[in-house]
């Protein structure tokens, strides 16, 4: 019976975790590039139940299974495809179709599909927060002149080839790991890096992914199960109640 | 404590700032020469929910919510409205028109509404082109304009560009000045300059409307998501009658 006490608790502090990965998808509606995350929910290993003092037989005999909870798995991000938003700044790309611009940061390598991007005082491509965008090369200078951007990366200042922007795929997305600043770092070294296959979209920026209505529903389910995980609780309390204060009372 | 409060009550803040660049956008619909800014946001630092002991390399990071990232200011052309006034002249293309202010720096800006300036140099009336601030407005050699009695320019213009425009700081009037970001200001020499005309907002109203009923939707959203955070607080407080 008390088993099922820290049964319950388990359900309320799994159903607390799973709020706040809803509040972070609904907190980043409006990020550029954002894409949702998804907890997945796994129940303990389970457990075999023994008879034990069982005449019959000498050794104690088995009845079933049991668990005794559940926890997080593990959090899927979802990458799905975000709603493309007409900038009308040349600067702004968004990625149709799956793969990650190339950041260039002083910790190394990152990935986004936040294509906000602006030119710095020496007229290189960066982000918002000044990384250098990768290209073929390096980073890309573009100087002050007009510069286009066709669909497959290649940019062309005054119609004149400069550099291919470095956008790659990995064979397991699920490896990637969010580092804050819309950015994604690469956690498996042996994830293959694939040819990129969608379209570049200058003047567009890529929005999150996140669905209002989805992240509304997980909330009210989350909030509920909590509720009846509580319940669970408050009831095993009172027969513990009744055990305790009411059996044996003459 | 449920880290969902948190996040949402950032996400709440977040919102209201971005509330505050639009509702400027939209103050400034009708200021001449204003360029929209746009708020961009990021998602915050990860961490990890729980300690896996197995070694194995699952994702269990969750989010702290967003932060304006910044603040993009748009140089898109804005309308040329026709005003057949003489001292007003409108940048057709990229630039900035570069004004001395009161204080010695330069200020550069798209409002070409000047005016005339009557005054006293050397013992002889001139008349300066100024703004509606009564700063110069500077010519190619960075020296103030003068006005002949015909009310015809002797002088070009100086009109300046930056290699990222972007980076430009606003200080109010209109105007701007030059920041380690923006880079240092260059001359433009095709600038399209158009006299006669005004450059108007480009603010797009339907645009800002959209943009503002998305924040507060998300505004909404968050507090929901802070309610429903306190209620599980609630919850958990009431476990024990």
């Amino acid at each position: 019976m008390t088993r099922g006490l820290y049964t319950a608790a388990t359900g309320m502090i799994h159903q607390a975790r799973r709020l706040d990965t809803v509040a972070n998808n609904i907190a980043n509606i409006n990020t550029y590039g954002y894409k949702k995350d998804q907890v997945v929910t796994r129940s303990f290993s389970d457990e075999l139940l023994l008879r034990l003092n069982n005449r019959q037989s000498p050794s104690s005999q088995p009845i079933g299974t049991i668990n005794h909870g559940v926890t997080v798995e593990e959090v899927v991000t979802s990458y799905q495809q975000g709603i493309l938003q007409h900038t009308g700044v040349n600067t702004h790309m968004a990625l149709n179709g799956p793969g990650f611009f190339t950041i260039i940061t002083d910790d190394g390598e990152r990935y986004t599909r936040d294509g906000s991007f602006m030119l710095d005082s020496l007229g290189y491509l960066v982000t918002a927060d000044g990384w250098p965008v990768a290209g073929e090369t390096g980073p890309i200078y573009i100087g002050t002149e007009d510069f286009t951007v066709d669909s497959m990366g290649y940019i062309f200042v005054n119609d004149q080839y400069v550099d291919r922007l470095q956008i790659v795929d990995f064979e397991d997305p699920q490896a990637l790991r969010k580092a804050g600043h819309n950015l994604f770092i690469n956690s498996d070294p042996d994830n293959q890096i694939l040819d990129y296959q969608g379209e570049v979209m200058q003047n567009y920026i890529e929005g999150s992914n996140v669905d209002a209505v989805k992240e509304m529903v997980e909330m009210v389910t989350a909030t509920r199960n909590y509720e009846s995980n509580a319940q669970i609780i408050r009831m095993i309390d009172e027969t513990l109640d009744k055990t305790v204060n009411e059996i044996g009372r003459v | 404590m449920i880290r969902a409060l948190y996040s949402s009550a950032s996400s709440m803040v977040t919102q209201q700032q971005n509330m505050d660049i639009i509702s400027n956008n939209i103050a400034n619909t009708n200021t001449t020469g204003y360029k929209k800014v746009r708020a961009a946001f990021q998602d915050l630092l990860y961490s990890a929910m729980e300690v896996r002991r197995d070694g194995q390399n699952t994702n269990l990071q969750v989010g702290n919510a967003s932060r304006l990232a910044a603040t993009q200011r748009n140089f898109e052309q804005g309308a040329l409205q026709q005003t057949d006034r003489p001292l007003d002249f409108a940048i057709d293309g990229p630039g900035f028109f570069a004004v001395l202010h009161q204080d010695g720096t330069v200020r550069y800006t798209r409002d070409g509404s000047f005016k005339i300036s009557s005054e006293l140099v050397g013992g002889q009336y001139v008349n300066r082109l100024v703004t509606a601030q009564g700063e110069y407005v500077l010519d190619y050699n960075g020296q103030p304009i003068e006005v002949d009695d015909y009310g015809l320019l002797p002088y070009r213009l100086g009109i300046v560009d930056f290699p990222n425009p972007e980076g430009l700081a606003a200080v109010g009037n209109n105007q701007f000045v030059e920041t380690e970001a923006s880079g240092p200001p260059m001359y433009a020499g095709m600038a399209n300059v158009r006299q006669g005309f005004l450059e108007a907002s480009n603010v797009d109203m339907a645009e800002e409307v959209t943009q503002m009923i998305l924040a507060q939707r998300v505004y909404q959203l968050s507090s929901r998501m802070l309610q429903a955070a306190d209620e599980m607080e609630r919850i958990a407080n009431n476990l024990r009658r």
